[in-house]
């Protein structure tokens, strides 16, 4: 068995956000970057809603 | 928070009124957020008009991006649970005893004016203290009305549907709202950390990439 700590998931979470953040700022600088970098803001959003749905019809 | 959407949720019996009620909670909510938004823009000024007069204020829009990155991540970090940070609060500034006491119109005006406030009650999210300190340090009295109006505004909104669920649950309504998967404390906690720390570590890094950007 692999001992986890509680807190690994949200410091996962934490990671992720502020590397989406930098991804996205990068992106943003560069030519045409800016579709890029809204797409990768609303697809977070959109697999957020999806799992909310999955949940409540699963509950 | 059944406190707070009580007298709501009484009016829910009637049709005619609850869309009263609800308006009157709602606009008193999205008021008091616009005037404390207003007042931290307008603290910003004053302290900016202070400071620019000793240290000049070139630098001022570079180290406060900094710090409201900064700080958005902090407040991601802590509503994941890793880190405490202080959130200041006013115990016991929104009696339970208001919608029992007074007219459901009044208690809707009364809780809808407390919660836009927002200190009077316990914050989950830390985006409102990064929202507070993005008010004052752009400065604007204006820009600082609109940020915080439109926090308060979704805050009320929120608690409209649960108004609604609770009195049509009103057996249970503790027990429904506890488990209503619309109302996943956690889940929503998780989500807004997520904007939270994309939202920081994008100002942080825009903030870095114009500074070492080449004139």
């Amino acid at each position: 068995m692999i001992a986890t700590d509680a807190r690994a998931g949200p410091a996962l979470l934490l990671v992720g956000g502020v590397a989406a953040g930098v991804g996205l700022a990068v992106l943003a600088t560069r030519p045409g970057g800016t579709s890029l970098a809204v797409l990768a803001t609303v697809l977070p959003f959109l697999l957020a809603a999806l799992m909310g749905v999955a949940k409540t019809t699963t509950a | 928070m059944i406190g707070t959407i009580g007298s709501l949720v009484e009016e829910a019996a009637d049709r005619r009124r609850w869309p009263l009620a609800a308006g009157l909670y709602t606009a008193a909510c999205t008021g008091t957020a616009a005037v404390l938004g207003g007042a931290l823009g307008a603290t910003g000024l004053l302290a900016r008009g202070l400071a620019c007069g000793g240290i000049g204020c070139a630098a001022w829009p570079s180290v406060g991006a900094w710090l409201i990155g900064m700080l958005a991540i902090a407040y991601a970090a802590s509503d994941l649970g890793l880190v405490p940070l202080p959130r200041p609060t006013l115990a016991h500034a929104v009696p339970v005893w208001w919608w029992r006491r007074w007219s459901p119109y009044a208690a809707a005006l009364a809780y809808g004016g407390a919660l836009g406030l927002g200190l009077t009650t316990r914050i989950y999210f830390g985006a409102f203290y990064v929202l507070c300190a993005l008010a004052i340090l752009q400065g604007d009295p204006g820009r600082g009305a609109l940020l915080l109006g439109t926090y308060g505004a979704a805050r009320a909104l929120v608690l409209l549907p649960a108004s609604w669920g609770a009195y049509h649950h009103r057996g249970a309504s503790a027990e429904w709202l506890a488990t209503s998967p619309y109302f996943d404390l956690v889940w929503a906690q998780r989500i807004v950390a997520i904007v939270l720390a994309v939202f920081g570590s994008q100002t942080v890094v825009t903030a870095v990439l114009a500074a070492f950007a080449p004139a």
